[in-house]
């Protein structure tokens, strides 16, 4: 059997996943890191992006699309903090490119206004990932 | 006869009234446990991300010693008070306990000259510190039943800049605490700067954590993520101590409108009885006359 891990995938509002896994792809600060066991003990920021964990003995993978947040291995246990997290079958293609298209439409109109501007960008980066998680599962429907 | 009419009427009233309480109590009760479940989901996130923060304060020194946030401060020369109060009234003692507390304290703080600054998160709290005059600098109100850290997060950063830029010495936070369905205690505690007890890490095995992108960069940003899940945690505590008090005071209104209830049915009777005996009475006397 493959070696293990231990994870916690929370967000603030719950906890999404608590268990073994064999490793997991996060969206770090300076691009995507793989975390297999014993890696050394690392924290660092997250990027609005997909989380994908392998679970031991499966064939497929789960994937959640998440908005940023932090990741922190210490000691062979990996907590993933995330600010939100969406599980890719709650995801709904049409919604998404609509909120895309409102942001973008809101950042176009908040030019001036500082807050609203950071807020719109904000909103635009987590559609954006959402879809991402969607489409990296179209892609790979084959596959798992 | 228009006595016993009107006390009738005044038992519809008295009825309506109670179907009322009758249905706000069991709404409260279903909303209640709710409330309950979104507290404790709400703390594994509270937990784990103290728990990072606190080892990454005690492991790397030169983080936790450059860190705005872990400034100490002995003697402040400005606050900050976080008011949690609910959006509606009718829920007994409630929110009046809280702002007892939050007065007595606001008091203390103006007494030894230190001036204050209010958030209240609720619309309860935002009048009452309004009426009083005291320097609301942000506010979040309508918030529903369910806690969302979206809403939060605007009020509480404002406090949070300000701390950073030593605008601000301390930040409190005043809420209900939910102890039981019969009892909630108004709690004041101290969010910023960080309490001992906050940075209390684990034994680690090892020397130091590598980060991305900084040290101190990701400390700060976990230690304002810790205060926003704090205070998400403290209005969830007090959304279910909203919801219970409701509960209980509607209770005890449905108790109190049934005790009034059979009162008037008893003046009513009453009445209804005088009025019969007087009226045989007036037929035996006109039966004598003829």
């Amino acid at each position: 059997m493959a070696k293990t891990m231990m994870l916690d995938v929370v967000d603030s509002e719950k906890q999404i996943f608590s268990g073994e896994v064999e490793y997991l792809v996060a969206p770090a600060f300076e691009g995507e890191i793989g975390i297999y066991p014993n890696h050394i003990a690392l924290i660092s920021k997250l990027k609005p992006g997909i989380l994908r964990l392998q679970i031991p003995n499966q064939a497929y993978q789960l994937i959640y699309a998440i908005s940023g947040g932090f990741v922190e291995i210490n000691d062979n246990h990996t907590t993933v903090l995330a600010d939100i997290v969406e599980r890719t079958e709650e995801l709904d293609e049409a919604r998404l490119i609509e909120q895309k298209n409102q942001a973008l439409k809101k950042i176009q109109a908040a030019e001036n206004s500082n807050t609203d501007f950071t807020k719109a960008q904000a909103a635009l980066e987590i559609a954006i990932a959402q879809l991402k998680a969607m489409e990296y599962i179209r892609n790979n429907k084959n596959k798992v | 006869m228009s006595a016993a009419k009107e006390i009738r009427s005044k038992i519809k009233s008295v009825q309506n009234t109670q179907k009322i309480t009758r249905a706000m109590q069991m709404v409260a009760t279903s909303k209640m446990r709710k409330t309950q479940e979104r507290m404790r989901a709400a703390r594994p996130y509270a937990e784990n991300i103290r728990r990072v923060m606190a080892n990454l304060a005690g492991i790397n020194n030169y983080a936790k010693n450059n860190s705005p946030y872990l400034r100490s401060c002995s003697n402040p020369k400005s606050v900050g008070i976080i008011v949690i109060t609910s959006d509606k009234g009718l829920c007994g003692g409630l929110n009046a306990n809280v702002l007892k507390l939050f007065y007595e304290n606001v008091k203390k703080f103006k007494n030894s000259k230190v001036s204050v600054e209010v958030c209240p998160l609720g619309q309860k709290g935002l009048n009452a510190s309004l009426r009083v005059g005291l320097d609301v600098t942000s506010s979040a109100v309508s918030l529903g039943d369910v806690p969302q850290m979206e809403k939060l997060i605007g009020p509480i950063s404002n406090f949070l800049t300000k701390f950073h830029n030593q605008q601000l010495d301390a930040v409190y936070v005043v809420y209900s605490h939910f102890v039981n369905t019969m009892k909630q205690q108004p709690k004041f505690e101290q969010l910023l700067p960080l309490s001992k007890k906050d940075l209390q890490q684990d034994k680690v095995h090892f020397n130091d954590y590598e980060y991305e992108p900084s040290a101190l960069e990701v400390l700060d940003q976990i230690i304002s993520r810790y205060v926003e899940s704090v205070v998400f945690q403290c209005l969830a505590d007090n959304m279910a101590s909203e919801q219970a008090a409701r509960m209980v005071a509607m209770k005890s209104a449905t108790d109190n409108a049934g005790l009034a209830i059979n009162e008037l049915r008893l003046v009513y009777n009453k009445s209804r009885q005088a009025s019969i005996t007087k009226e045989l009475a007036e037929i035996v006397a006109g039966s004598a006359a003829v």
